[in-house]
C-alpha cells in the first residue's frame, strides 16, 4: 500500500472502493477516455496527459497519482511521471526508493530506450509504473529545456504499451503553471493537458493566466478538474 | 442569479452577518435595557385639568360682555400657545404648590408616593401640553409616575385659579396707572377657575417609546447592511468556487469534480 505514515490521504487504494472520492476519480478517467474514443482517426498508441495547476495548494499531486491508479486498475498499462522536479514526492508516496529518474534521463547524453526502461519502477498497483523525479540537482530550473525531453516522452509511449494498446497511458505531473516554465515545457510535449482548479482557493486571475500560459505553449487543453480541498 | 446563488453568497459569509447584526443587537439591547430602567421612558402617566380663563369685573362694573368674551379667548390662547406654562416662574409656583399639597397626595396615593423629580421646574415645564376651546384650556401633564402626574395637574389648577393674573395680563392704553393685580381694579383682572379637576392618572406611551421602533429599525438596517457587505466581499473575492463559474471563466469543460479525500478506512 502507499506510504500512509507520510501521506495519510494520498492514494485511492487506501480508501474503500465505493467512496465518493474513488467514484469521482473513475468519472474523471472515464471523461478522459470518452475524448479518446471519439478520436477514431488517431493511430493506435499510448496516450499522454499532463495534469497541472495554476498555483500549488494542498495535496494537488494526489489527483495525478490517483488517476494513474484508477487507469491501471481499469486495465490500461500506465506510467506515472513525476515531472515536478522542484518538489518531487511520488517515490515516497508509493513507498519506493529514490533511484534515477526524469532528471537523470534529461542529463544523460547517451540516452537509450533501455535506460528509460530501467528508470521505470513497478508499483504495488498492477500495470502502473513510476518514473520518479530522479536525483535532485542544482539545474532543476533548466533541465526541462533539454531537447532530450521529447525523446524521453516518445520512448515512454513505447514503454507504456509493449503491445500496441490504444488504452495505454502516460500521466505527467508537473509543478504549477505559474511557478515557472516547467509545466508549459511538458505541456508542449504531451498530447493533452488538464488544468486542476482548487475550489475556493484558485483565483480567477490565476486560472486565466495559467490557461494563457499553456495556450502560448500550444498545449492541448482538454478541460478542468475541480479539486475540493 | 438565482435565489439559491444569492443564498449561497450570504451563507458563505454568514459570519459577517452574525458579526454586524450581533454588534448592533448588543447596542440595541443595551439601549432597550436603559429605556426599561428609566422611569417614564417607555410608559408614562398622564393627568389633565381643564380651566376656564376669564376676566373679573371691576368695582365700577363693565357692561360690555362681548369684549370680555373676546379678551378671555385671547388670554386663553396666550396661555395655551405662549411661554407661560414653560416659564420658570410658573413651574416654580407649581412645584411649590405640590409641596403644599403633600397631605392631599398622601391621602390619595398613600404615604411616600413616588412623585418623580417634582422639584425640577424644567421637567415640569416640558411635561405640559395645552389645548384650548374658546376660553377653556385643558392642560395635560405626562409624567414618569402616576402620583406625580396627578400632583402636577392638580397644582396647575390651584396655581391658575389663585394666581393666574401674576403670569397672564393685558394692557389698557392711555392709562399708565393701571394695575389689574393691584387691587384697585381700574380694569378687569385676569382670573381662572377649574372646570374639571385633575383626572385620574392614565398610562400612556412614554417620552422615549418611539425609540423602541427606532431600535427595531436599526436592527433591520444593520441586517440589510450586513447582507450588502457579504455581496460586496463576494464581488471583491476573486476565488473560483462553483463548477459553473469555472466553466464560464476558463471556457473549458469540467472533466472531474473530485471531493475532499475521506479518512482511510471510512466509506
Amino acid at each position: 500500500m502507499g506510504n500512509q505514515a507520510q501521506e495519510q490521504h494520498a492514494l485511492v487504494t487506501d480508501f474503500a472502493h465505493s467512496t465518493g472520492y474513488s467514484e469521482a476519480l473513475r468519472t474523471f478517467y472515464a471523461n478522459i477516455r470518452f475524448q479518446w474514443d471519439n478520436d477514431a482517426s488517431r493511430p493506435a498508441r499510448a496516450r499522454s496527459l499532463l495534469i497541472t495547476t495554476p498555483v500549488a495548494y494542498g495535496d494537488y499531486a494526489a489527483v495525478a497519482a490517483n488517476l494513474a491508479i484508477v487507469a491501471a486498475q481499469s486495465g490500461a498499462p500506465t506510467i506515472l511521471v513525476d515531472a515536478d522536479l522542484r518538489s518531487p514526492g511520488f517515490a515516497q508516496r508509493f513507498g519506493l526508493e529514490k533511484t534515477s529518474g526524469l532528471s537523470d534521463l534529461l542529463l544523460d547524453e547517451a540516452l537509450t530506450e533501455e535506460k528509460i526502461d530501467e528508470a521505470l519502477q513497478s508499483t504495488f498497483v498492477l500495470g502502473l509504473r513510476l518514473l520518479g523525479a530522479g536525483t535532485p540537482g542544482a539545474q532543476v530550473a533548466s533541465l526541462l529545456f533539454s531537447p532530450r525531453l521529447e525523446q524521453v516522452v516518445q520512448n515512454l509511449y513505447r514503454c507504456s504499451a509493449s503491445t500496441e494498446s490504444k488504452n495505454a497511458l502516460v500521466i505527467f505531473h508537473s509543478s504549477p503553471v505559474l511557478a515557472g516554465a516547467d509545466a508549459s515545457l511538458i505541456a508542449a510535449q504531451v498530447e493533452q493537458t488538464a488544468l486542476a482548479i482548487i475550489a475556493n482557493h484558485t483565483t480567477r486571475t490565476q486560472a486565466i493566466r495559467a490557461r494563457q500560459q499553456l495556450q502560448q505553449a500550444h498545449a492541448q487543453l482538454i478541460g478542468v478538474v475541480i479539486l475540493n480541498q | 442569479m438565482e435565489l439559491r446563488t444569492y443564498w449561497s453568497i450570504i451563507w458563505r459569509r454568514i459570519w459577517v452577518v452574525v458579526l454586524i447584526v450581533g454588534v448592533v443587537a448588543l447596542y440595541a439591547g443595551y439601549q432597550y435595557y436603559h429605556l426599561r430602567k428609566t422611569p417614564g421612558a417607555l410608559k408614562a402617566s398622564s393627568s389633565a385639568i381643564t380651566i376656564q380663563v376669564g376676566l373679573q369685573s371691576t368695582t365700577k362694573g363693565d357692561p360690555n360682555n362681548a369684549d370680555y368674551v373676546t379678551v378671555s379667548e385671547a388670554l386663553a390662547d396666550t396661555l395655551t400657545t405662549g411661554p407661560i406654562l414653560t416659564s420658570h416662574e410658573f413651574d416654580q409656583a407649581v412645584s411649590d404648590q405640590i409641596g403644599q399639597d403633600m397631605s392631599l397626595i398622601d391621602q390619595r396615593f398613600g404615604a411616600n408616593a413616588d412623585l418623580g423629580d417634582w422639584h425640577n421646574t424644567g421637567a415640569i415645564g416640558s411635561s405640559l401640553n395645552a389645548v384650548r376651546v374658546h376660553s377653556l384650556v385643558t392642560i395635560t401633564t405626562t409624567w414618569a409616575t402616576a402620583a406625580g402626574a396627578w400632583a402636577i395637574a392638580n397644582a396647575i389648577g390651584e396655581v391658575s385659579s389663585t394666581r393666574l393674573g401674576t403670569f397672564l395680563d393685558y394692557v389698557v392704553t392711555n392709562d399708565v396707572t393701571h394695575a389689574s393685580t393691584s387691587g384697585t381694579f381700574e380694569q378687569p383682572a385676569v382670573s381662572a377657575r377649574v372646570i374639571s379637576s385633575a383626572t385620574d392618572p392614565a398610562t400612556v406611551a412614554g417620552t422615549a417609546s418611539n425609540k423602541v421602533a427606532l431600535l427595531i429599525a436599526l436592527l433591520l438596517v444593520s441586517l440589510a447592511i450586513a447582507i450588502a457587505v457579504t455581496f460586496l466581499l463576494d464581488y471583491l473575492d476573486d476565488r473560483l468556487r462553483s463548477k459553473e463559474q469555472i466553466m464560464h471563466v476558463l471556457e473549458l469543460p469540467v472533466l472531474g469534480d473530485i471531493p475532499r479525500a475521506p479518512t482511510p478506512g471510512k466509506r
